[in-house]
């Protein structure tokens, strides 16, 4: 029989002080004694089922980096255990003690000494760190957002990227909600000290915790579904990744609780322990850095793509992807070194295909292909992805003169079946590249390398295999 | 506070400072203050510790010795003048309240 309990990820908040005293009364009727609380996991201890009183109390000079224990903590603690109430468990600033004496004299007596007591640990705590959070979740949505806006194919189409540009948001969201609970919650206290009546309590958000923690596992399993999808490797590099990050977190703790120990200052505190994440984390860059350095990158692949040759001393690759189009499709050209490389990424919105096929480096002077492929899933993004590509030819355009411009202007669609296709123009000259717009499908297509002569017959087939990709 | 800080006393706060116009640490100020109103205030630990933190913080209290983890205090001229101030203002509340009803026949 074990002795020990653990309630992983409980969901109260510690300033939630009668639901954290019903749950913990209710665990000692059950024989369940609370003995280490934090944001992760509260143990209890086996003991009797008995009927005692808890009270969570806050000591606002504590805090995860101040020496341990406080000033004055001990003292406190003497003066709790002379009426009666012993110490249970305690995190940083919140106390948590329980009494066997139902008639005891309670924790608080005074609500206006108790809510300036509550107020002064949240503002040196919570208040600040949620409006940290705020700003950071706010900076780093708008800069993910701004990046979709300049950027939106490659953007949209990676559900890795997809699922950091919407991660912050559930942030943003818990720190705003918890704010205005806050404010809302110290305007109800103001209110009835006022009038006499007892402390309004602020109850546990238990609802956007669990849809927090939903949406932090939807995105940790989209992640991870996504390397899989690309290769184990990247699938194993993002769980080692992750493991790395525990460890981390494990040791930054470590690290943050032997400084109290050792009753070093806040600040130092704080500062070697943001100095051993800092190391840690340019650790994991450099790792990866020089593995990426050393193996080009392979380590990702479960199979090596492609295959390589030399020209001059330098390494050229040769991939053999299958492509939705080949240049042997188009035109009677016998090659047997072609390099055919495509990339593919497919998210809820779009699906983003980006193919090449080459030549060898130094070889015959062949045509070769390049091709974009752009599904659009969601109707509305039709617009932003076609401006995606003609902003990007035209990004230049503002620095040199008028004469020199790179530009997409419209040119006869009927012959692409197309709604709307436009030619690149360069310095005032046609070039073989064109960006085609079918109603759900968006295609670049640079007909390059030897001198290409694009028949009718060509332009029909490249169209029909390009607007029946999915 | 919610009220102008320490501009009037609460209960707990009133009889905190008349016990600590002799020398006392936290465990006797709770005995005393229950002892001193018949139970009516009690001053719970919590409530005790941080209003003690409070008036050393406004020059209310002094610490007299320090044996282990047990602190003494004792009030200041400053703490004496907050408690007299309460006293007089509480004296004016029943001052008032005794000439209303004196003038209504009633009797308090």
């Amino acid at each position: 029989m074990k002795n020990t309990k653990l309630e992983i990820m409980p969901l109260y908040s510690f300033f939630d002080r009668s639901g954290v005293v019903r749950h913990l009364e209710a665990m000692a009727a059950k024989g369940w004694l609370v003995e280490t609380m934090n944001g992760f996991y509260w143990q209890y201890r086996r003991t009797e089922p008995q009927q005692v009183r808890f009270a969570v109390t806050y000591f606002p000079k504590a805090s995860q980096f101040a020496p341990a224990p406080a000033e004055g903590l001990e003292t406190f603690w003497d003066l709790c255990a002379e009426a009666g109430w012993v110490l249970a468990a305690n995190n940083a600033q919140i106390q948590v003690f329980y009494n066997e004496d139902p008639n005891a004299i309670p924790m608080e007596t005074d609500p206006h000494a108790d809510f300036e007591t509550i107020h002064r640990t949240m503002k040196k705590s919570t208040v600040g760190n949620y409006w940290l959070l705020l700003i950071l979740s706010l900076l780093e949505s708008v800069f993910l957002f701004w990046q979709v806006l300049k950027n939106p194919v490659d953007r949209l189409s990676n559900p890795i990227h997809l699922s950091a540009t919407f991660g912050f948001i559930p942030l943003f969201l818990v720190s705003f909600i918890e704010l205005i609970r806050y404010y809302r919650w110290r305007r109800r206290c103001r209110a009835a000290l006022e009038t006499g009546e007892p402390l309004p309590e602020l109850g546990s958000a238990r609802a956007l915790s669990i849809l927090i923690l939903v949406l932090a596992g939807l995105q940790l399993i989209s992640i991870l579904g996504t390397s899989l999808q690309s290769s184990r490797s990247m699938a194993l590099t993002l769980l080692v990744m992750l493991l790395f990050f525990a460890l981390m977190f494990y040791l930054a703790n470590a690290v943050r609780r032997w400084m109290q120990k050792l009753h070093a200052k806040s600040w130092v505190n704080l500062l070697v322990t943001c100095g051993v994440i800092a190391l840690l984390c340019f650790g994991l860059l450099g790792g990866i850095m020089t593995l990426v350095f050393r193996t080009g990158g392979r380590f990702l692949d479960d199979a090596p793509r492609y295959e390589t040759y030399e020209v001059n001393g330098i390494s050229f690759r040769e991939y053999h992807d299958e492509l939705p189009l080949t240049v042997q499709e188009l035109l009677p050209v016998d090659y047997e070194h072609w390099s055919t490389q495509l990339e593919r990424n497919e998210s809820f919105l779009l699906t983003h295909l980006d193919a090449r096929q080459r030549s060898r480096v130094g070889g015959e002077d062949l045509p070769h292909l390049e091709y974009e492929i752009v599904v659009v899933k969601a109707p509305f993004l039709y617009e932003l992805c076609k401006q995606d590509y003609i902003d990007w030819l035209e990004r230049d355009n503002e620095k040199i003169p008028k004469q020199y411009w790179d530009e997409y202007r419209s040119v006869d669609s009927a012959p692409w079946g197309a709604s709307e296709v436009y030619q690149r123009y360069s310095s005032g000259e046609p070039y073989d590249q064109f960006l085609i717009c079918w109603p759900d499908h968006i295609a670049e297509i640079h007909f390059s390398g030897s001198e290409w002569l694009l028949t009718e017959d060509i332009i029909a087939a490249v169209a029909e295999a390009l607007k029946n990709t999915q | 506070m919610a009220r102008e800080k320490f501009q009037t006393l609460t209960e707990q706060m009133f009889y905190i400072l008349l016990c600590l116009r002799q020398e006392c640490c936290g465990t006797d100020i709770m005995a005393q203050v229950n002892q001193l109103t018949d139970g009516r205030v009690s001053v719970g630990p919590g409530t005790l510790y941080n209003l003690l933190e409070s008036f050393l913080k406004e020059g209310w209290i002094a610490g007299t010795k320090v044996e282990g983890r047990k602190r003494s205090y004792l009030i200041t001229a400053a703490g004496r003048k907050a408690l007299e101030n309460e006293y007089r203002r509480l004296l004016t509340l029943t001052t008032d309240y005794e000439a209303c009803t004196a003038k209504e026949g009633d009797t308090p």
